[in-house]
């Protein structure tokens, strides 16, 4: 793959996998390929990361999962978002967009000032 | 949203249904793997590449799954593996110490358990019959006090009347049917085969409740008399003589050369108190013949307890119909009723022995346990450094007696695993070592049953041995990391002193024990009984009465005794009607000696009988005290004779020449007075452990009997079996010939039971010894190894080496001494109880008590002088070097 991928910050996997299931319940492949699709292949989940995080938010009660057939007549285990989760996705989402617009705020005043 | 349990719950459901949950992730890697496969083959790839590059950028299923599991269970089945392995990894760090506890408690746990199966299959198990506990057996039973035994009534057989009058008042018994034993010969399926049966009244298999599994069991009809002849046969004929063949029923087979209708096969297994018995025809008793009058007492009776009923109502009820019967009828006269629940019907004989081997092994098990406890003692005060430094890195008391609890539980289950092994090993020995109608099981097994039985007792065991030294381990660690110094000794020795000392005085009451029935045994086989059984081969033989009227039996008889006599290697030959000792008499009866009083019939005096043919004395080499024996001009002769035993003389003519006089026996149907020619020796009756009885001897001619027992003299008599059976084939080529063998083997059979009580108790006894001897050993061993400084000192400051020794050994047979008192009065008060198994030795014999202590104290020696030399040979310098 020509793009460099990019290693996902410790958290961050955790609010990208509650924003991906806010709108529809997926599977973990699914997920996977779906926030590679959105980040134009520049992020690439590791299943080695990606199935120990949906086992840690379904234990903590943020996801729950259930077996179900796919479009392609497949069963899969879909996750979803419970009431706790989204509330959860809604908060890690209005906090990384503090952090990231201040990151982004002091780079721009560093890049001025040189 | 669905409930959740909170996290802790979960966690815990997570740990047991953890199997459940891993199919579930293997699944979810799987379709995520399939997934991918396809999207690649999609963007054009080859199946395989796409396959092969899912995985690769995948990464290990395996992998992925353990990580998955870290944070389901992760602690919980983390922490516990942790302890099997750190525990496992101790265990065999120490493999003497491990082999040690686990061959010991092998020992004792293999050794209950097999003991464990046989009391459950005889005495546990209910029996093979539809509520099998409600089924009696019923007899006769007069007041006897001469008898010798502990009971004070004499069961005897049934009269037919009686057992009629009794199923028409019974209340409480139903179905009263009639048994007794029959021996036929077999003919018109292959070789001539002797077999045994149970002649029985047609009430027999609906009184048991066992169906056929082919055919049909035994009608009214058949038993009425003078029916058609028919049988049943037992699933073990019917497999042997007629392969299982189906068709077998309606077939017409030869008995004792009557044609005989077969009309029905029992399911295997099925059995009534004997295992040999080959078939069941019916008794054919004629219901309205006044048998008071013409017959004595010949029936087995076995019944049913109607339900509800209680055993003792029935006593009371059968005394009670028995006292009105006895008070109608003169032949009645002090004839009461005696029922014995079907269960101690079938382990009378052998329970007591059975009680004693389970109480000898319960004892191997306490000195086991003892021996273990003692070991984990030493462990763990070898341990002390270990378990104080897991206390300071903050283990608590509980923790660490849990982890000791838990050492010694899985030390058990190994040690009962390896027990079960060897409890089916023993059980096999057993079957094949005792003969087929001492234990009336078929085969010893171990089932589910037994398996249970060794896993508690492996538990119950593991947590016995563990709890005490756990707890002092424990404790004295405690304290011991309090202290700073923590060096002085500590080993608790009082504790394992007591142990030591229990052990040796289980050991001396086992040894005693065993030692009486080897002395039982001993002198059970030196028994002379009154005659020479050594040389003597025996052989059976039943005619057909069909064949062979009363004159044909006299000559066939004379012939073939004849025919051996003249065989090469014998001395001599004759027969009898049984083998003596053991084979039952002809009967016994009233008799009335000439010239004195007659009296009314329940007061006359009563003798056993036997038949012999003329030689029999001299074969046995019975001494003839007076007279002379039945002699072979005797047959043909018209005077006929008896022959009496000693004790018949000494009872019942006192100060009186017996020869000359003469007496009627109520035997047949004529019973002329006839003279005494003979005096011969006594015999001992019923068993090698009974007295003489006094005993009427006929010879064959008066009494033509059909089955008579050959008993022949040579000198080598393995070697004429053969040619003596082809004489008597030559003479009658259609008869079985049964139970060849020697005397002396019959006799030896005869008493297995107390051999095998020997045996057995002997094995256990000497376990025993071995166990405590280790003890002493490993206790002796460890007080000089935690003594290495003092005697270093004391070498140094010029001890005597021969007084250190001794000081050390004389430690030891302190215990020894203390657990060897202990064990004597212990053995004068529980081998009480093993009274009538014993045989010309009391409980209390000095002899076998002091050999015991003999030889407790020679093993005791060498276990203490093994560490006693360890002890003389400490370099002084180097023990002070230590610490």
């Amino acid at each position: 793959m020509a793009v460099r991928q990019i290693d996902l910050l410790q958290g961050t996997l955790d609010l990208l996998i509650l924003k991906s299931l806010a709108t529809t319940p997926n599977h973990g492949y699914g997920i996977a390929t779906r926030l590679h699709q959105l980040s134009d292949d520049v992020l690439r989940v590791e299943e080695g990361s990606l199935y120990p995080a949906l086992y840690r938010l379904e234990e903590q009660g943020l996801i729950e999962s259930e077996w179900r057939p796919t479009e392609n007549n497949r069963k899969a285990k879909f996750y979803s978002l419970t009431r706790k989760g989204r509330a959860a996705a809604q908060a890690e989402h209005d906090a990384w967009l503090r952090l990231s617009k201040a990151v982004t705020r002091v780079l721009r005043l560093l890049e001025q000032e040189a | 949203m669905a409930f959740r349990p909170p996290r802790f719950v979960r966690r815990v459901i997570a740990l047991f249904t953890w199997n459940a949950r891993d199919d579930d992730m293997q699944q979810e890697m799987a379709f995520h793997l399939d997934a991918m496969t396809r999207d690649l083959m999609r963007a054009g790839m080859r199946e395989e590449e796409a396959s092969l590059a899912a995985r690769r950028r995948f990464g290990s299923v395996l992998r992925q799954k353990e990580r998955g599991h870290d944070i389901r269970i992760g602690i919980l089945l983390e922490d516990i593996m942790r302890d099997i392995r750190h525990m496992a990894r101790g265990l065999r760090k120490n493999l003497g110490f491990t082999t040690a506890v686990v061959l010991t408690l092998m020992l004792g746990i293999g050794g209950n358990t097999a003991i464990f199966s046989v009391v459950d299959q005889l005495l546990l198990r209910p029996l093979p019959y539809p509520n099998g506990e409600q089924l009696v057996t019923v007899y006769e039973s007069f007041p006897r006090a001469d008898f010798g035994t502990a009971e004070t009534r004499l069961r005897n057989v049934v009269s037919p009347a009686n057992w009629l009058d009794w199923q028409r008042e019974s209340h409480t018994l139903e179905g009263l049917a009639l048994f007794r034993p029959f021996v036929g010969t077999l003919t018109g399926v292959g070789d001539p085969l002797r077999l045994t049966s149970q002649t029985v009244s047609a009430e027999f298999f609906p009184t048991l409740g066992v169906k056929p599994l082919l055919g049909r069991t035994l009608t009214p009809e058949d038993d009425r008399p003078k029916a058609p002849r028919v049988m049943v046969l037992s699933y073990d004929l019917w497999q042997n003589r007629f392969a299982g063949n189906p068709k077998t029923v309606g077939r017409v087979v030869r008995l004792n050369d009557i044609p005989v209708e077969i009309i029905g096969v029992m399911p295997a297994g099925f059995r009534f108190l004997y295992q040999d018995v080959d078939f069941w025809a019916p008794l054919q008793l004629d219901r309205n013949q006044p048998w008071r009058q013409t017959s004595g007492r010949f029936v087995n009776v076995v019944a049913r307890l109607k339900p509800g009923v209680a055993i003792g109502d029935a006593r009371k009820e059968m005394e009670a119909i028995a006292a009105r019967l006895a008070a109608t009828y003169e032949f009645n006269k002090n004839s009461s009723v005696t029922i014995v629940p079907l269960r101690e019907e079938l382990t009378g004989q052998v329970q007591a022995s059975l009680m004693v081997l389970y109480g000898a092994v319960a004892v191997l098990l306490a000195i086991a346990c003892f021996n273990v406890a003692n070991l984990l003692l030493a462990r763990g005060a070898s341990r002390r450094r270990e378990i104080a430094i897991r206390t300071s890195l903050g283990a608590g008391r509980v923790a660490i007696i849990r982890q000791l609890l838990v050492e010694s539980l899985l030390l058990a289950l190994i040690g009962g695993v390896l027990g079960v092994a060897l409890a089916r090993l023993s059980l096999d020995a057993l079957v094949a070592f005792a003969p087929p109608n001492l234990l009336r099981v078929p085969e010893l097994f171990v089932d589910r049953r037994v398996l249970m039985y060794a896993l508690g007792l492996s538990v119950v065991t593991g947590i016995l041995v563990g709890i005490v030294p756990a707890i002092v381990v424990a404790g004295q660690s405690m304290i011991q990391s309090i202290r700073s110094g923590g060096l002085t000794v500590t080993h608790s020795p009082r504790i394992r002193q007591a142990l030591v000392i229990c052990q040796v005085a289980m050991t001396v009451v086992l040894l005693c024990g065993a030692g009486l029935m080897v002395r039982t045994i001993l002198a059970l086989n030196a028994t002379k009984n009154g005659f020479d059984k050594q040389n003597v081969l025996t052989m059976d033989i039943v005619l057909p009465g069909a064949r062979y009227n009363a004159d044909r039996r006299v000559s066939f008889y004379r012939d073939t005794v004849g025919a051996i006599r003249a065989l090469p290697g014998v001395e001599s030959a004759a027969a009898a009607n049984s083998l003596a000792v053991i084979g039952s008499p002809r009967g016994g009866s009233w008799f009335h000696r000439l010239g004195t009083p007659e009296l009314p019939a329940p007061e006359r005096p009563t003798t056993l009988i036997r038949v012999v043919t003329p030689g029999y004395f001299k074969t046995l080499r019975i001494p003839v005290l007076r007279g002379r024996e039945f002699a072979d001009s005797d047959e043909t002769s018209p005077n006929q004779s008896f022959v009496v035993n000693e004790a018949f003389a000494q009872q019942f003519l006192k100060n009186i020449d017996p020869i000359g006089e003469s007496l009627t026996v109520w035997m047949q149907d004529q019973n002329p007075y006839l003279p005494i020619i003979g005096v011969v020796g006594d015999v001992s009756e019923g068993s090698v452990r009974g007295n003489p009885q006094p005993t009427v001897f006929y010879s064959h001619r008066q009494m033509p009997e059909t089955g008579m027992t050959f008993v022949i003299r040579a000198s080598q008599p393995g070697a004429i079996a053969a040619s003596a059976v082809a004489q008597i084939r030559r003479i009658d080529p259609n008869l079985a010939v049964t139970k060849i063998r020697t005397l002396e083997g019959a006799l030896t059979e005869s008493v297995a039971r107390e051999r095998l009580n020997a045996l057995v108790s002997g094995a256990f006894a000497l376990s025993g010894l071995l166990l405590a001897s280790f003890g002493l050993y490993g206790l002796l061993a460890f007080v000089v190894t935690e003594r290495t400084k003092e005697i270093g000192i004391r070498i140094a400051l010029g001890a005597q080496l021969g007084r250190l020794k001794g000081s050390v050994v004389g430690g030891g047979l302190r215990l020894v001494a203390i657990g060897a008192a202990i064990g004597v009065v212990g053995a004068l008060v529980v081998l009480r109880s093993l009274g009538s198994l014993l045989f010309q030795v009391t409980p209390s014999d000095l002899a076998t008590y002091s050999a015991v202590v003999t030889l407790l104290c020679i093993v005791a020696a060498v276990a203490s002088y093994v560490p006693a030399r360890r002890a003389a040979r400490v370099e002084p310098l180097l023990a002070l070097r230590q610490e």
